[in-house]
């Protein structure tokens, strides 16, 4: 399993506990289908809501990038066209 | 009786084109690429010479200023092979969350009072806005019918991980 978004500048000041949020999102996600995943990033993301925590755009692109080895082209090439459009 | 509408290169071939045209499947097979050859060069001269001319553009149906990305692709869509239609159609839908998106921002923009009262959260939560937008376009039939639920495992970790 890729590892090495844990290296990102990004996260170097990042929140223990969202830290070890994404190291979940990333080991549970990483190697799925787009479609496989979106409903855990979405619990994920409702959950954190609640609770008062939310990922940055730097945050969330390390996310993306790591899950998106295990995409298909066609479906990453619809996450970066989004990416693009948000961030 | 509605006459049907020709096709725009038709205008650009004379009779003697037309005729050989019909000729062509009858004639020698010898003969046949070079009279294919002659139609078409006698088209291209035809285009090069006469295709700026209004009344030609006009009779064409060329000549409006139609210039529209959304049309051009919705055109080109009917057209293409199953695999590319399902590509330009990606990319209508992703026209359509720009425009949407921009939308969006110029109503923000024009309502500060109503873009200082969200919370931060909600405007750094990045993932929250991808989500949807994700979805939109990765919905299979059965999908949109039953949406699935989150992986009771992960929900189990994440859970610990927030209750910490």
């Amino acid at each position: 399993m890729n590892q090495s978004w844990k290296q990102h500048p990004g996260l170097a000041k990042i929140n223990p506990k969202k830290l070890e949020i994404m190291e979940l999102l990333v080991t549970q996600c990483q190697g799925k289908s787009l479609e496989m995943i979106l409903p855990d990033l979405m619990a994920a993301s409702s959950r954190m809501s609640e609770q008062g925590l939310s990922f940055t755009n730097e945050e969330t692109g390390i996310i993306i990038d790591a899950l998106k080895d295990g995409m298909t082209p066609e479906e990453q090439q619809r996450v970066e066209m989004i990416r693009n459009l948000i961030m | 009786m509605e006459q049907k509408k020709k096709s725009w290169d038709h205008f650009f071939r004379d009779d003697s084109s037309n005729m050989l045209e019909d000729a062509l499947p009858y004639l020698p097979p010898g003969l046949k690429k070079t009279a294919a050859l002659y139609i078409k060069l006698t088209e291209l001269t035809n285009i090069a010479n006469e295709f700026d001319n209004e009344q030609t553009l006009s009779a064409c149906g060329l000549d409006q200023n139609n210039a529209s990305l959304e049309l051009l692709l919705n055109a080109m869509k009917l057209r293409a092979p199953k695999e590319t239609a399902a590509q330009i159609e990606q990319l209508q839908q992703m026209m359509q969350m720009m425009k949407l998106y921009q939308t969006y921002q110029d109503f923000m923009k024009a309502n500060p009072k109503l873009a200082s009262s969200m919370s931060a959260n909600s405007e750094n939560d990045m993932l929250s806005k991808l989500m949807p937008m994700l979805m939109s376009g990765n919905q299979t039939p059965s999908s949109q019918q039953q949406p699935k639920a989150p992986n009771n495992d992960f929900m189990s970790q994440l859970n610990q991980i927030l209750n910490k």
